[in-house]
């Protein structure tokens, strides 16, 4: 029975742990956004996937930040768009998009792979319901 | 012996509620339900395609069936007895009070037992709930409409 709990507890108190957040740009030859990235000091970590139309960005903000989501997000919209204004430039914070570019970063799509999965994210960061 | 008195002489006499320890399980089992809750919503987002901010409904809707089962099989009233209000806080509790009071009312028969009592209890809850949320929508479209906020 005790040993029962401590699995229970261990269980529940180890589901918090996760990676050190981290900084990835794919693909990685764009050093200018890196730049822009880092230099943020209200995320501590970001993934970002870009395509010929498409700048893609996911940010990660710290726990007692997340009350300013929304203008930290826009922040960053902004200043990317100066930095690219021929590309439809997203910023969002959302575990799922992070895991997604995690997924297609990990199968190193290329051009037009990277298209249509940018396209399957928007479509999953517009969901409502 | 006024009214008082006689409060008092009760007050001396029943055993002191333990506030902390109370608190405290409320608390540790609180936190718990919480904690399962939110694995539930990393379950969702991973394996399901819901954003952090869809995954929210449906991990509602499964801690609320969970604690339907476990009121069904008599597990929740044991929880309950031992951590108060750390399990009727969370949504749990919303589920837990539609089954007891259905299962209170069984053998009054389906439709004026179960069905007219399931909600007694639950009832109030949701019907604050979307009334609140009928107003917080009205107001929010007419700020909208005059332009003080964005959607």
């Amino acid at each position: 029975m005790k040993n029962k709990w401590i699995v229970i507890l261990l269980f529940l108190t180890l589901g918090a742990c996760s990676d050190a957040p981290e900084r990835v740009v794919y693909p990685s030859d764009d050093l200018e956004l890196e730049k822009i990235l880092d230099k943020q000091d209200s995320i501590i970590g970001y993934k970002s996937l870009m395509d010929n139309n498409t700048l893609l960005v996911s940010i990660e903000i710290p726990t007692m930040k997340r009350f300013s989501k929304v203008k930290i997000e826009e922040n960053i919209k902004k200043e990317l768009e100066n930095e690219y204004p021929n590309k439809k430039v997203i910023v969002i914070d959302d575990l799922k998009i992070k895991w997604e570019i995690e997924k297609i970063i990990e199968k190193e799509h290329e051009s037009k792979e990277l298209t249509k999965s940018i396209e399957k994210i928007l479509a999953l960061s517009k969901e409502e319901t | 012996m006024d009214q008082k008195q006689f409060e008092d002489i009760v007050e001396k006499q029943n055993p002191k509620t333990p506030m902390f320890t109370n608190m405290l399980k409320a608390f540790l089992v609180g936190g718990i339900i919480c904690t399962i809750g939110q694995l539930i919503i990393f379950f969702y987002i991973r394996f399901f395609s819901f954003t952090e901010r869809t995954a929210a409904n449906p991990t509602a809707a499964t801690l609320v069936f969970i604690a339907m089962l476990l009121t069904g099989f008599g597990y929740y009233k044991k929880i309950s007895q031992f951590a108060g209000a750390g399990s009727a806080v969370p949504i749990t509790g919303f589920g837990n009070s539609v089954v007891s009071a259905a299962i209170e009312h069984k053998t009054e028969g389906y439709v004026l037992g179960v069905g007219g009592n399931m909600f007694k209890l639950a009832g109030s809850v949701i019907v604050f709930g979307v009334l609140s949320a009928f107003f917080v929508a009205l107001i929010k479209t007419i700020l909208v409409k005059i332009g003080v906020v964005s959607w």
